[in-house]
């Protein structure tokens, strides 16, 4: 469902110390959002709802895509532990030449027991990534978000234990490729933990870029802002996490260096194949719907009207419109069709005099002449 | 019908979502009696939203009953869906565009870049027909926009936003895409092969001009022009017209422009 290409940047190191102004922009050149539309929930286009056990330990291979999930053991290409996972449709990212991609989601759960620790988890062409990002957490009857940033420099995820046949790989140099389920790992399980609640709000997947003020190019206005806030840590106030790449909470070498591979390239954003012709473009695709008794006839006597669409190449006009032909009078075409031209009463609302409609046959013979 | 005149055309109008299940049953037990399907398709029904459009990228089908595929993809699978019934039933919508929203006020020329896109998927997707609600009516500030102001008759920045379209009808969508998802494409190709037609929504700016990189393959241009429509506020209701620079690249078939921010631009590339 959500196709996402990442493209390449070249960089070129400038070791100049420049002393510019910086400024706050934003790292987000591509960013996935996949909101429930509920707010909460399981079923979204994307997304399929979550494995389900019945109780901690067990032994569960099928998805039952209720809301009623478990920490479930499972058997088949997984993480040797327990999890509670959202699982989706293909989600296929390319991050293959990028600095940083961002996965966060909003996920809620609850549970009775508890467990020493809790990992985030992603599943991409077929492997399971734990992220170190954990949380010691005992019952939570309330919900919390989690996200977690994938970083290509640091490569800062847990490898799955590759002496497990099938556990996932060993390495990994970057987190391309389909993306199937994420949710929470954890590798000992919980304690005395049976039933729990998995819900998501939203998954987001968004790409780290040098482009900072995402003007299509990586060139001195973006140096500008990372120069700016060279040598800064976290918590100072130059630092921006945006310029972080390395994730170590410090503006320095270790990230000019991925900057610096990314220099001055000018990436193709787009592209065109005319020899791949898909299909022909019919000639009425630009339409407007008429109102029968809104487009008087002194509307358009000064030809204006006309002309307007003529220079539109408008290849349909649907009359006599929309909904309210549910109130055409077939007697008298063009009468208001929220009032009644047959109601005798003039002092109801819904009254409208006859006298100003002009029946089917002088409506039609005056199209005629005209 | 069709027994008193076999020549007659009908058109079917039902659910606004072209992959609802109702229409496979209607094609089943009624698809040898109509032509056409009419969808309508109104964005975000009482939700419409600028901020939420601009991170959707794909725009999609979406409303608070639906949060389906793209247009693109909601008609690609209707004609699919109907030629494996045994159907030749062709998709129209006529009734579309962005769905009033009485919380949040939009400019009109907010709402005539998210109808581009809109129009760009349908030109995309194949769509026989399509008809915007409404030329003239009784519609209030935050109510549906038109190609004329409802109170003056003149052209509105919706008018603009057709105008460059209405270029490529009749013609060829050729293969065009992107790796980066706030510029969506929709390209075109001329009946006699001269002309080719890329437009490039640009759904973020922030102010911000966006230099983007084309590379075109098939066709060797004697001449370039671009023209945008963008807005120097967003509340503005009125569009701006501008025509960015296009400059050949470093490689071949390798081009440049310069996209403002929150705009639909059409490049057309010609050959003699």
């Amino acid at each position: 469902m959500c196709r996402m290409k990442l493209m390449s940047l070249a960089c070129f190191v400038l070791l100049s110390a420049l002393t510019v102004a910086t400024g706050a922009g934003s790292s987000e050149l591509y960013r996935e959002d996949f909101e429930h539309p509920t707010g909460w929930g399981l079923s979204d286009v994307g997304w399929t709802g979550v494995y389900n056990g019945g109780s901690s330990g067990g032994l569960h291979t099928t998805d039952s895509g209720t809301a009623n999930a478990a920490w479930v053991w499972h058997a088949d290409n997984v993480p040797d532990g327990y999890e509670c996972l959202i699982y989706t449709n293909e989600c296929t990212v390319d991050a293959s030449a990028y600095p940083g991609v961002e996965f966060s989601w909003d996920m809620r759960m609850n549970y009775n027991g508890t467990t020493p620790a809790v990992s985030l988890a992603v599943k991409v062409n077929g492997s399971w990534y734990v992220f170190k990002t954990a949380a010691t957490t005992s019952s939570r009857p309330d919900f919390v978000t989690f996200s977690v940033t994938y970083n290509p420099a640091q490569q800062n995820w847990d490898t799955l234990n590759a002496s497990t046949a099938g556990r996932g790989p060993a390495a990994a140099g970057d987190l391309s490729g389909d993306i199937t389920a994420f949710g929470l790992y954890s590798g000992t399980g919980p304690v005395g933990g049976l039933d729990c609640t998995a819900e998501y709000d939203s998954f987001t997947v968004k790409a780290r870029t040098c482009d900072f003020n995402i003007d299509g190019e990586v060139n001195f206005s973006d140096f500008a802002r990372l120069a700016g806030a060279w040598l800064s840590g976290l918590g100072e106030p130059d630092f921006n996490d945006i310029y972080d790449y390395h994730d170590d909470d410090t503006i320095d070498g270790s990230d000019l260096g991925i900057f610096a591979n990314y220099w001055l390239d000018q990436p193709v954003h787009i592209t065109v194949d005319a020899n791949n012709i898909i299909r022909d473009i019919s000639p009425m695709l630009i339409g407007y719907n008429m109102s029968y008794y809104h487009d008087t006839d002194a509307l358009w006597a000064d030809g204006n009207i006309a002309n307007y669409l003529s220079q539109l190449d408008t290849g349909i006009l649907r009359y006599p419109g929309g909904e309210e032909t549910s109130y055409f009078h077939w007697e008298y075409p063009g009468a208001d069709g929220y009032h009644d031209i047959w109601e005798p009463n003039p002092s109801n609302w819904w009254y409208a005099d006859p006298c100003q409609a002009r029946d089917f046959e002088g409506y039609m013979n005056t199209d005629e002449s005209g | 019908m069709k027994a008193v005149d076999p020549n007659i055309k009908i058109i079917v109008n039902w659910r606004p979502e072209a992959d609802h299940a109702e229409w496979t049953t209607l094609i089943q037990q009624a698809g040898a009696y109509f032509d056409i399907a009419d969808v309508h398709f109104y964005y975000d029904w009482g939700l419409a939203n600028w901020d939420t459009w601009l991170n959707q990228n794909p725009m999609r089908n979406k409303n608070q009953w639906h949060d389906g595929p793209t247009y693109k993809e909601e008609i690609e699978q209707f004609h699919i869906n109907a030629a494996s019934l045994g159907y030749d039933i062709k998709m129209t919508s006529l009734e579309w565009n962005i769905a009033p929203n009485e919380s949040v006020h939009h400019s009109v020329f907010q709402h005539a870049l998210m109808q581009s896109e809109m129009l760009g998927q349908f030109i995309e997707g194949g769509l026989s027909m399509a008809c915007l609600w409404p030329l003239i009516w009784d519609v209030g500030d935050e109510e549906f926009r038109s190609i004329l102001n409802q109170n003056t008759y003149t052209p509105t920045p919706v008018f603009e936003i057709h105008k460059m379209y209405s270029e490529v009808l009749g013609h060829r969508v050729v293969q065009s895409s992107t790796d980066i998802s706030h510029v969506r494409p929709v390209a075109a190709l001329s009946l006699d092969g001269k002309t080719v037609w890329l437009y490039l929504l640009h759904k973020s700016g922030e102010g911000m001009t966006f230099n983007t990189n084309i590379q075109l393959d098939g066709f060797a241009p004697d001449s370039v022009q671009a023209v945008s429509l963008t807005a120097n506020n967003l509340n503005d209701d009125d569009g701006v017209l501008v025509n960015p620079t296009v400059e050949m690249g470093a490689g071949p078939g390798l081009w440049r422009c310069t996209l403002p921010p929150h705009s639909l631009t059409m490049i057309t590339f010609t050959k003699n």
